[in-house]
């Protein structure tokens, strides 16, 4: 090989590395400030960071930036801050660009992203909302119409969620997630305010297949009465409780939410190629290939091999009992969604994957970097001491590059609340105090006020 | 005997770098926006949502249609010019589209006054009502709630109808049909005057 050649193939080596340092942003370093003030409690300086973040000074304002890929995560971690400190309209505002923005990124099936991801860094390509996100973000923004007393707006998001059942259903292995239960129950309690009870009826349908809400047997039986289906199960549910009575006359309804504590969030992590390699040895098709055997002989030779890798760690639950206090009575919360339990079996189940795809990752650096040297050594002369030193540190320049520029998706939504809690309680028209007492000594209150024309009021906490 | 081929490590290197540059010129997302088959509506959306081009196509279709109909040409020597109502039309989509149905309301209302057959109940005396009777919040497409309002506002017709849609994904696709349906009501009787469906599609598709 001549000189111009071998200057060649450093200039592409080096333009390889050099390519590669802007990949990857690290999303837990750029939110750090923001999840220090969400664990410290501070709503408002975690609000201001993610406003930092997205390159505005107000959360009245939305980002411009329409390029960046990390916006659609960012306006969801604001819409749920928004939404713990009352401002439910500008959260129902976030959650909407968030949701557009997502179902864009959603649909788009890069096999470049994946092709990224296995070489150069996990954090490469769109984010991909997990299921128990995506019902989520719907979730909480009906939360936020139902807040508002915007039925309207509530139904909206009920038929996001229709949509969403209905191609997990069609169109995804996944069994349906359990978070789909809590948004059944609000889409239920939002055609039964509407006043439409078959479809009322079948949103509770769903949501009691997916765990128990305290109350809804009484509601599911005073619907049949008002419009009996010919549904067994609904019917079963009604006969164990043949006394429930629709609201009276002057009765009005409150419908507490608590969201509790921080949900469990994605953490860079070095991990050695050992335990990378038992958690993706979970693959069977990984086992038996060539690229699992190079693996493991890197391990045997003993070489101090790390792998860049996501791991999901802290989350916590603010409380484990509360009694929401309505004037002088005071009625148990009960937790309806475990949503820091779903983050970790969604992550157990693709950790696997994560883990191969590190794996993958350190391979190809090793082979790069061995390729670039033997490239450049076998441009010189037989013995040229200069060239194999050119191609050495050309070589781990490379190598250098490709380890920095891997970075593990940390990319999670990190606001998201750990736990839901649910409180309903029937209550006669007038001003009400509504007080939130929790185990660990926490409180919140706010105060409803039930008329003729508007008997019902939801009422929105989050606890940290 | 001969040795297995070893592939060569320029080879290797630069196919790294072509891939390199490959994935960074792939990184942006490959979808569209597009409405549907309709050679009119070729200006590009911003998403699936109901937006004001779709109003003002489906507006148009339906008011068309309604201004040339048996029902108005019966109206064109009725003296004194009978009133209409023109009621909130119910939003039954997967999109915010609130401010748009409002936006509506005051299209319809501007139509009925430049046509001059109709005579529309002024829009502030109509949301007095409609607060009075609580009717605000989606009810307001019950007929016979509509019909109550009707009388109230002292109208011998009333306009209202509903957006609504069929909403479908797909793995790499999301489409959504917008369906603009609208009647004419005649208080008195209860008689369903006229009434007209015209329909967009939008969809999220791969380029």
């Amino acid at each position: 090989m001549s000189a111009c050649s071998r200057w060649l193939v450093s200039v592409a080596s080096l333009c390889l590395a050099a390519s590669l340092m802007g990949c990857g942003p690290n999303y837990a370093a750029k939110v750090e400030h923001m999840r220090v003030n969400i664990d410290r409690g501070d709503l408002n300086g975690a609000i201001s960071d993610v406003n930092g973040a997205l390159g505005v000074d107000l959360a009245a304002q939305m980002p411009s930036d329409d390029q960046d890929q990390l916006i659609p995560l960012l306006l969801l971690e604001r819409a749920a801050l928004l939404q713990a400190t009352q401002q439910f309209s500008l959260s129902a505002r976030d959650f909407q660009a968030a949701d557009a923005r997502i179902e864009v990124l959603d649909l788009s099936e890069s096999s470049a992203d994946d092709i990224a991801q296995y070489l150069f860094s996990d954090a490469m390509g769109d984010y991909k909302t997990p299921p128990y996100e995506k019902l989520l973000l719907n979730t909480m923004n009906m939360l936020n119409y139902l807040a508002l007393a915007d039925l309207s707006g509530a139904k909206v998001e009920a038929r996001r969620v229709e949509v969403l059942e209905r191609y997990f259903k069609d169109y995804t292995s996944d069994k349906p997630d359990v978070a789909l239960g809590l948004a059944a129950y609000l889409s239920g309690f939002v055609y039964e305010k509407m006043g439409q009870p078959d479809d009322a009826l079948r949103w509770y349908d769903t949501a009691t297949r997916f765990g128990s809400f305290p109350g809804i047997g009484d509601v599911i039986s005073y619907l049949m009465q008002q419009r009996p289906l010919s549904n067994d199960r609904l019917q079963a549910i009604a006969a164990q409780h043949p006394n429930a009575l629709p609201l009276s006359e002057g009765e009005g309804e409150v419908l507490v939410v608590i969201a509790s504590g921080v949900a469990p969030r994605r953490e860079a992590k070095r991990v050695p190629i050992g335990l990378a390699l038992t958690l993706a040895a979970r693959d069977n098709t990984w086992r038996r290939s060539d690229r699992y055997k190079r693996a493991q002989r890197l391990e045997a030779e003993g070489l101090f091999k790390w792998v860049n890798y996501p791991a999901l760690e802290g989350g916590f639950h603010s409380f484990t009992s509360a009694q929401v206090l309505v004037g002088e009575r005071s009625v148990p919360a009960a937790m309806v969604l475990d949503v820091g339990a779903q983050a970790i079996r969604y992550f157990d189940s693709i950790e696997g994957k994560l883990a191969l795809a590190s794996i993958t990752r350190l391979l190809t650096r090793s082979v790069a970097s061995a390729a670039t040297e033997a490239a450049i050594k076998g441009s010189g002369k037989r013995g040229d001491s200069g060239t194999a030193l050119v191609g050495f540190l050309v070589g781990k320049a490379v190598e250098g590059a490709m380890t920095v520029a891997d970075t593990p998706d940390t990319r999670s939504w990190n606001s998201l609340p750990s736990a839901f809690w649910i409180v309903r309680v029937r209550v006669p028209h007038g001003k009400h105090k509504i007080v939130l007492q929790t185990n660990r000594g926490g409180s919140a209150q706010v105060e409803v006020n039930l008329r003729p024309q508007q008997p019902w009021a939801v009422v929105v906490l989050r606890s940290l | 005997l001969t040795s297995p081929r070893r592939r060569s490590p320029t080879l290797t290197l630069l196919s790294l770098c072509v891939l390199t540059l490959l994935i960074a010129a792939c990184q942006t997302t490959g979808y569209t926006i597009n409405r549907g088959d309709d050679p009119t509506l070729d200006e590009p959306a911003m998403s699936t949502a109901f937006d004001r081009r779709d109003l003002e196509h489906l507006f148009q279709k339906n008011m068309t249609n309604l201004m040339s109909s048996r029902f108005m040409n019966s109206m064109n020597s009725v003296n004194p010019r009978p009133t209409v109502a023109i009621l909130p039309f119910l939003n039954d989509t997967s999109e915010h589209i609130g401010p748009s149905l409002q936006a509506l309301l005051s299209k319809i209302e501007t139509s009925f006054v430049n046509d001059g057959r109709l005579v529309p109940v002024a829009s502030e005396r109509r949301d007095a009502v409609l607060a009075e009777l609580n009717l605000q919040q989606g009810g307001a497409f019950d007929p016979v709630r509509a019909a109550q309002t009707g009388r109230q506002l002292g109208a011998h017709y009333f306009i209202t109808g509903k957006v609504y849609d069929v909403a479908e994904r797909t793995s790499d696709m999301r489409r959504v049909q917008y369906f603009l349906f609208m009647q004419v009501i005649n208080v008195e009787t209860g008689v369903i005057e006229w009434q007209q469906e015209s329909a967009v599609t939008k969809a999220l598709v791969p380029l």
